[in-house]
Order: structure tokens, then C-alpha cells, then sequence
């Protein structure tokens, strides 16, 4: 597929947003292989959608709520049981501030 | 015959009549684990010892209670679950590192609905990662291989629940969708697929992969045998905000004898060129028996199957990049590094058809197009009621075919992406062999809800054809 190739500094800036840890090899590779699913995407380009609505979930519901009653949820422990970083019954994540 | 070649009914109605014991069922499912999964790898996790000791318990049960089968559908049936519904104090692993030892504090609905009816959970199954595939081939952990050869891939990204089904390593299984990963593994490895309506099961406890399209959906030995798992895990489900209000209706199959006057459509886009002749053949053999049972043909249009291929990648690569963005590492599992490459490349695209300056033209357009795909099928449903297409356009691919083919999944998929995209409910059923000795697979595709119409129409092909019935030599 004929495809201008994505600049490794576009690939560096998108791995930053997705919080993402690239090795150099991936940072190539993912030049050529974006680029290339972004040229497929280009037929969408031969489909006139003017006066169409977007599509974001077929269910088309919105404001889905539950009725406001307290009802059973994890105990701490439970929800902590995952993590590897538990302290004192609270998640540690790192230092925001130096 | 052994027990665990037993399909879903006839294991109810052999335990219902004390012909065996859950233990004996259970027992011979373990023993033929035990003898092949070695060779086609199908689960990431067994439950041995745990499910004799449930498996005795319900025979206590059983015993006691003569009437207990009428409430509890699946007591003692051994059952495979796809590794991405949240099992409790289960390990759940969606096939990534990231999760490697995640043990969820809860069950999925699925599961949750599952266990009510009896169903004793006998392992987890293999699967890509993150559901990201359609060969088991990015599962960080291994492939698990096609019954019917194992040099060639079960296909994806259910692959372990279909080759475990295939194998009659277990009675039934349950696997997921997000646009052909229930239908293609089906078609792969020789058994039924259902992909429900989406909304029609609840994604609660389902790893989120496209939360738009996922749909959760049982892989069995014959279409009865769908149809009993879907009425068990179909329903409203508060906590899932897409879940469907509309109930099922209660579906009888027995009560159907033929298909009079049913209008079945064939998309001849979907008879591509590239399609194998073999499948080609088994499909014109399939048409001419549901023309048989009474069917009227009628040859379609519906969109070319490429704008749907483009449409799911960039709306899928964007819902994962959004849903994959909650694995940090801090609550469960291990840090962003351990993403496989996979799903580091759909991160990637997804971050970027979302991102500023790009949004309008990716995310957007794909939305836009998306709506236009939803009313190709309303105008099309309004000439025919059922269509009938091949469901892939090769049969399975021998291990190693995704490597370095970015696009492998998408295009393995394209008949499925544009029905999966506009929600609908679909069947994939085994209707011959081809290349290589390997099975072929036909879908049917219905309008939304209309399970109730697509589970009689394959029932009736599988009363007249002996396809489900064929055993891989293992």
C-alpha cells in the first residue's frame, strides 16, 4: 500500500498521550503499519454522509441511570485485593508533585 | 461415544435421567483435557479438582431434589468460559501479561447467570489478546491450535472456546464478539456460533475491548444447544447502560418443520472473489437445501464489504485506545509495558483517530459511514427477512499466517464487521469441508432481535444435515 509515512515525531507524541512505553523497533514499525491502516481508511472518503448522523452505539439510548438506592458494592478489602501497591487500605500511585 | 461428546441436550436430559452422574460428565470431560489439550492448548486455566468436588455436590442434589433440573437448567454441566468475563477469585487474564494474575473480586453477568443455572465453570479458555485477533495467535501466552489439523490456526479471538468445543473437551462454551470473534472460530473449527443481538446479553464483567460492538455468545455443538445457552445469559441488565429492555421470547425449535415462504436474501457482495472455491460449492449446496425446506431465494445488494472493514478499524482501534487507557497497573494487574504488541499497535491508531486534528476525520467519518451501513441492512431487511453469506473467505490459515500482517484480523473478518457494527444477531454453522480437510462455515444474519428467526432457520438446516456432527480424529 503506497502511503506517506506518519513522522517518528507524530508516533512519539501519540505513544506520550497513550501513556504508552515504545521500543525503538516498535516506534519504526508503527510508522509504516499506521500509516498503512490509515491509507485503508481513506475509501471511507468515496461515501457521500453530508446529511447523515453519527452512529457512536446502535442501542441510541442516552442518560441511562439506576434508581438511587444504595444497594451492595465491593468491600475494601475486595476492591483492593487487585493491587500490588495497596497501602493502608488506599492505592499508592505515584507522586504528582516533586 | 464417550460423555463428553455429548451435545448440551442431550447432557441435560442423559443427567435429568440419572443415565450418568454430573461427576461421570465431568470426569470424562477431564480425561479427554487430559489427553489432548496438550496438542491444541485450548485453556489458559483448568479447575480440576475444584469442579469433582462441585460436580459431587450436585449429585447430592440431584438425588434429593427430583425437580431441581426445572430451575436449574445446567446443573452439573461442565462449561468453558473465554478468558475475558471476570470469573470471582478465578484468574482472568484476557490473554495478556497485563492481567497474568489478575483474580477479579466479582463475577460477570454471563458467569454470574451461568453458575444460577447450574453450570459447573470447568476452565478458562485461550483467546488473542484483549480479544484483539482472529487466530489465538497474540494471546501472550499460546497458541491454541485447530482440532481438525493442528498445524493450522482455530481462528479468533474466541479460538479456545471453539477448539475446546471442537474437541469435545467440554459440553458447550462461552465466547465473545466484537465482529466475527464468536462467528469465524466457529467456521474454523466446525461448530455453531451465536452472536446475539447487541445488547441482547449483558457486557457486565466482560474485559471491554469495542464497547459498541461486544457482545457476548455461546459456542456449542449444535444449534439447540445455542439456542438453550442464549435464553440462560440473554436479559435486561441494569448494570450494563446498553443492555436491552426487550426480552427474549421463550423459542421452541422442535415446534418448526420447515421454512415456508421465508425470504432469504444472499449479498452477492459478500460472495467475493477471493472467496475459496470450496466454500463457494459448500454454499450453493447449503442455498439448495434451505430452497428444500422451503425457503425463497432472493439475490441482494448490501454495501461492499471494504467500507465496513474501514469503519470497525478505526472505530475499534478508538474504543480500545479509551478502554485499554484504565490498565495502569495501581488497582490490579502490571503496568503499560506489558502490552503486547498488538495491542500497543491498536492503542496507537486509536489515540491517534481520536486526537485533536484528527477526529473529524477518522472518528467521525467512521460514525457517519456507520449510520450509512445500519441503513443498508434496514433497506435490505425490508426485501428479505434472513441473509445467508459465507461466514469467512478461506478456511482455516496454517499457524503463523498473521505475523507481520497488520491488518490479518480485519481482513480474515470482513463479512462479519458490517453486521457487528450495526448490532445485529448472526449464526455461523459448519456446511461442508475444504481446502485441507478443513470445515466451512455459512452465516445467517437477522435484523435486530430476531434471534427467534435465525435460530429456527439453522435448526432446521441441522435437521436435515449431519455437518455439526462430524468428529476431528485426534
Amino acid at each position: 500500500m503506497n502511503s506517506a509515512l506518519l513522522p517518528e515525531k507524530e508516533i512519539l507524541k501519540i505513544a506520550r498521550l497513550a501513556n504508552l512505553p515504545l521500543k525503538a523497533s516498535e516506534i519504526k514499525k508503527f510508522q509504516k503499519q499506521l500509516s498503512e491502516a490509515l491509507a485503508y481508511a481513506a475509501v471511507l472518503q468515496e461515501l457521500k454522509t453530508e446529511n447523515q448522523s453519527a452512529t457512536a452505539q446502535v442501542i441510541r439510548s442516552t442518560n441511562v441511570t439506576r434508581p438511587d438506592e444504595v444497594v451492595a458494592s465491593l468491600s475494601q478489602e475486595e476492591a483492593l485485593s487487585g493491587s500490588r501497591k495497596a497501602y493502608k487500605g488506599y492505592f499508592k500511585v505515584k507522586s504528582i508533585f516533586k | 461415544m464417550t460423555l463428553n461428546q455429548l451435545t448440551l441436550v442431550q447432557a441435560q436430559a442423559g443427567l435429568k435421567k440419572k443415565k450418568f452422574s454430573s461427576e461421570e460428565l465431568v470426569n470424562a470431560c477431564l480425561k479427554r483435557i487430559q489427553k489432548v489439550d496438550e496438542k491444541i492448548k485450548a485453556f489458559l486455566t483448568l479447575e480440576a479438582e475444584a469442579v469433582l468436588k462441585k460436580a459431587k455436590e450436585v449429585d447430592k442434589l440431584l438425588a434429593k431434589d427430583e425437580k431441581i433440573s426445572e430451575t436449574k437448567p445446567l446443573l452439573g454441566i461442565p462449561l468453558a468460559i473465554k478468558d475475558n468475563f471476570c470469573t470471582k477469585d478465578l484468574k482472568t487474564t484476557a490473554g495478556s501479561l497485563v492481567l497474568s494474575d489478575y483474580k477479579p473480586p466479582y463475577d460477570a453477568t454471563v458467569v454470574k447467570k451461568l453458575k444460577e443455572a447450574g453450570a459447573i465453570i470447568i476452565g478458562k479458555t485461550n483467546l488473542d489478546a484483549w480479544a484483539h485477533g482472529s487466530s489465538t495467535e497474540t494471546s501472550q501466552f499460546f497458541t491454541t491450535r485447530n482440532p481438525w489439523n493442528v498445524n493450522f490456526l482455530p481462528g479468533g479471538s474466541s479460538g479456545g472456546s471453539a477448539a475446546a468445543v471442537a474437541a469435545d473437551e467440554v459440553i458447550g462454551a462461552i465466547g465473545s464478539e466484537t465482529a466475527g470473534s464468536i462467528r469465524q472460530p466457529a467456521a474454523w473449527c466446525g461448530i455453531t456460533g451465536l452472536k446475539p443481538t447487541y445488547g441482547r446479553v449483558s457486557r457486565y464483567g466482560l474485559i471491554a475491548m469495542c464497547s459498541s460492538t461486544d457482545s457476548p455468545g455461546p459456542l456449542t455443538k449444535s444449534v439447540e444447544d445455542a439456542c438453550l445457552l442464549l435464553q440462560i445469559i440473554a436479559g435486561y441488565d441494569l448494570k450494563d447502560a446498553t443492555s436491552i429492555k426487550t426480552s427474549l421470547p421463550k423459542i421452541n425449535l422442535a415446534k418448526f418443520k420447515n421454512l415456508n415462504g421465508l425470504k432469504l436474501g444472499l449479498p452477492k457482495q459478500y460472495f467475493l472473489k477471493e472467496l475459496e472455491k470450496e466454500i463457494n460449492k459448500a454454499l450453493l449446496s447449503a442455498i439448495k437445501i434451505f430452497e428444500k425446506l422451503g425457503a425463497k431465494i432472493k439475490w441482494v445488494d448490501l454495501l461492499e464489504p471494504k467500507y465496513a472493514v474501514a469503519v470497525y478499524t478505526i472505530i475499534q482501534r478508538s474504543e480500545v485506545s479509551s478502554n485499554l487507557a484504565r490498565f495502569d497497573g495501581i488497582r490490579y494487574g502490571q503496568d503499560r509495558s506489558f502490552f503486547g504488541e498488538e495491542a500497543k499497535r491498536r492503542i496507537m491508531l486509536g489515540t491517534y483517530t481520536l486526537s485533536a486534528g484528527y477526529y473529524e476525520a477518522y472518528y467521525k467519518k467512521a460514525q457517519l459511514v456507520r449510520t450509512l451501513i445500519m441503513k443498508d441492512f434496514e433497506r435490505v431487511f425490508k426485501e428479505v427477512e434472513l441473509l445467508l453469506a459465507p461466514a469467512t473467505p478461506s478456511v482455516a490459515l496454517p499457524l503463523g499466517t498473521t505475523k507481520e500482517a497488520a491488518m490479518f484480523g480485519e481482513l480474515q473478518d470482513i463479512l462479519f464487521e458490517a453486521s457487528s457494527l450495526a448490532g445485529l444477531p448472526a449464526i455461523s454453522l459448519p456446511c461442508g469441508f475444504g481446502r485441507d480437510g478443513l470445515p466451512v462455515g455459512l452465516q445467517i444474519i437477522g435484523p435486530s432481535l430476531k434471534e427467534d428467526l435465525i435460530l429456527p432457520t439453522a435448526y432446521l438446516y441441522q435437521q436435515v444435515t449431519d455437518w455439526h456432527k462430524k468428529k476431528p480424529k485426534l
